[in-house]
């Protein structure tokens, strides 16, 4: 019953997935379980995505319907979700001087479903907030969004000041925008970047194929 | 450089290779035109961005160092390089983020994407009288000292003002460079975007629209066709009479985030609406296509000619085999001008020419506006500019 | 609300009081302000609210 919510999830289908969820809860069902299941849907949506059946607005309802969902379990999900399993750490934001974030708000919802710890630092942000950030949580990925042209020189900025202080060595970097190119990566001195981001969860994801609780 | 060729023998010059080009005949030469927003007040480097927005007569020695350094075919009055910002006060309006208030001095202004002006449950409201809507709800919304207030309307007269007292400066300094250079505003007006989009980016957001298709899609189809009339009679009351060049400028976003079968179902038909029926009334609608467009080739082929696409993303070579219906342009990579020198830049645009001229129907253009000046270095433009110019007009 | 937006006398109001405001308002004319030439003051005042409405 419960794997239904993936299926359900992953086809979008609103009124039907939220009703079983309800269902389930009463018959007391682990939320957990169903938490699970939610995570599981969101995969699935990320394949329908980077096989483009799925574009933006799916992948956007799908992530308000796993919303509505967690705000139906928060009550009754008990204190235990901080298992003591160590996760990859991902700090997401978009840099100096682009306000944008619709982007960067997909690229999260696919990631929470990847068992990442998840960091949004949020838009407009000087290369300090990312420093301060990157040594206080000691992430092992770095995702750096833009939508505006004018992010290419902040992302560099960010990156020259990572390296300046010793910190670009424990870190993956990736850029996400639609105007970016292999070229501006390698201005920049990010490790990937990704135009629509299908691909750059793949990427992300790979790179912690071996991870083990330290590095990548 | 311009100056020692007549500038009325330019812009009838210019003119003309516009038109044949909408027309998808050969012009004489490939147009060429780059919009240049903030790159160009940074090209000039004499004070911060935010300066620009409060004193509106500083562009003119701007646009005058622009053209004077980098000869274009085309004035983009439609994308300005400063935003009138006392006016935005005036209104209390959060449409902006602006340089020097919300961002750094020197980042360009930006149009948040977050800010609601319409409740999902107002969409029959919307539909039933749109401005009525705008009136009653959206404005107010927007625009904080629009509220209920003894106030309201005297802060509208300021508004009202002040837009005008911009709007007089800005279009007399456009004027007179037009004039001394001889370069015809080419995207002179404007229709502010698309049918759907504009549900998108004006009431909804883009988030919450994509979420309505979802949940409420019927409306969502209404509303876009019941702003289609008010779009087109937006754009066409600009001129006094049909004028095909100067062109009407419409900026799209949000049809590409669309699947092919939702673009096909929400997207297409009030879009093609309105497309027709500005290009039936004999005006010359420019679409600028944000985004990677090559998924919709086949919708747009069933366009009537006389419109013309600034892609900022296409399969290039599909474009030109698919398209015959429609002048195109948007082929300069940024990469290029901002990794390239000026020799590869010349080449490589000279190959384009070579390429796609003898469709008739192309212009010579980056993808998209040019905001910092690191997307494109100043040695480059100016280098193909005067390449152009030389090959053209000498 | 901004009913007075769809009312053609709010522009004699402003002629009789706010000369300024004419002297100012450039795209309106002396002769806009008599009532032939309303089509072209509704037209303007159309698309200042769509303006509102939109990108403003």
């Amino acid at each position: 019953m419960v794997e239904n919510i993936s299926k359900l999830l992953s086809d979008l289908e609103e009124n039907r997935v939220l009703e079983l969820v309800k269902e389930l809860i009463q018959k007391g069902e682990n939320p957990n379980k169903i938490l699970e299941a939610v995570g599981n849907g969101m995969r699935l949506i990320g394949e329908r995505w980077k096989s483009k059946e799925y574009f933006t607005p799916e992948v956007i309802f799908g992530a308000e319907i796993s919303h509505e969902i967690t705000e139906i379990l928060n009550p009754i999900l008990e204190n235990n979700i901080n298992n003591e399993e160590k996760k990859p750490i991902i700090l997401i934001g978009t840099v100096k001087g682009d306000i944008h974030d619709i982007g960067k708000n997909i690229i999260i919802s696919l990631l929470r479903a990847e068992k990442f710890g998840i960091y949004d630092l949020g838009v407009d942000l000087p290369p300090e907030v990312f420093i301060e950030k990157i040594k206080e949580l000691k992430p092992n990925i770095l995702g750096l969004s833009g939508l505006l042209t004018l992010a290419v020189d902040s992302m560099k900025e960010l990156i020259d000041k990572i390296s300046e202080e010793g910190l670009r060595e424990n870190i993956k970097i990736i850029i996400g925008g639609p105007f970016l190119s292999e070229k501006t990566c390698n201005y920049v001195g990010a490790d990937a970047y990704t135009n629509n981001g299908d691909d750059g969860i793949e990427i992300i994801k790979n790179w912690m194929v071996n991870y083990n609780g330290k590095g990548c | 450089m311009a100056k020692v060729v007549n500038p009325n023998k330019l812009f009838r010059q210019r003119v003309r290779a516009f038109g044949a080009m909408r027309d998808l005949k050969q012009p004489k030469f490939t147009p060429f035109v780059i919009p240049t927003k903030e790159w160009a007040i940074e090209f000039y480097g004499k004070h911060d961005l935010a300066a620009y927005n409060y004193n509106y007569s500083l562009i003119e020695k701007v646009l005058d160092h622009l053209y004077d350094n980098i000869p274009m075919d085309g004035l983009t009055p439609s994308y300005p390089g400063a935003k009138p910002a006392p006016f935005f006060d005036a209104l209390g309006a959060k449409t902006y983020k602006f340089p020097g208030r919300d961002l750094d001095v020197n980042t360009a202004s930006q149009f948040p994407q977050n800010n609601i002006y319409m409740e999902a449950n107002e969409y029959p409201e919307f539909i039933d009288d749109p401005i009525k809507f705008f009136l009653d709800k959206s404005i107010p919304r927007k625009h904080s000292n629009l509220r209920e207030s003894p106030r309201k309307e005297l802060n509208l007269i300021k508004g009202a003002m002040e837009i005008t007292r911009y709007r007089s400066i800005y279009y007399s300094i456009l004027l007179k460079i037009a004039q001394k250079y001889g370069i015809p505003p080419i995207f002179q007006s404007s229709i502010p975007t698309g049918p759907l989009d504009f549900i998108g980016d004006f009431l909804r957001t883009l988030t919450q629209l994509f979420i309505d298709i979802k949940r409420q899609p019927e409306e969502v189809k209404a509303a876009a066709d019941a702003i289609v009339p008010i779009l087109v009679k937006y754009g066409e009351s600009a001129f006094a009479k049909p004028a095909t060049v100067p062109a009407i400028m419409v900026p799209l976003h949000v049809g590409m985030f669309l699947r092919p079968k939702d673009f096909e179902e929400f997207y297409w038909p009030s879009f093609k609406k309105m497309a027709v029926t500005l290009i039936n009334d004999g005006f010359t609608p420019v679409f600028h296509g944000e985004s990677d467009w090559t998924p919709y080739i086949e919708f747009l082929s069933e366009l009537p000619k006389g419109s013309i696409w600034l892609f900022e993303k296409i399969d290039w070579d599909r474009a030109d085999e698919e398209l015959t219906n429609l002048a195109f342009g948007g082929t300069i990579p940024l990469d290029l001008l901002r990794f390239g020198n000026p020799e590869k830049v010349i080449s490589e645009v000279q190959s384009q020419i070579d390429k796609y001229s003898p469709r008739g129907g192309f212009f010579l253009c980056t993808p998209m506006p040019l905001m910092s000046i690191a997307d494109a270095k100043p040695e480059n433009v100016m280098a193909l500019a005067k390449y152009l110019f030389e090959k053209n007009f000498m | 609300m901004f009913e007075f937006l769809k009312d053609k006398s709010v522009f004699i109001q402003w002629s009789d009081k706010k000369e300024e405001f004419i002297k100012q308002y450039g795209e309106i004319k002396e002769e806009d302000l008599v009532a032939q030439n309303w089509d072209r003051l509704e037209k303007m005042v159309f698309r200042f609210i769509i303006d509102l409405a939109g990108y403003y």
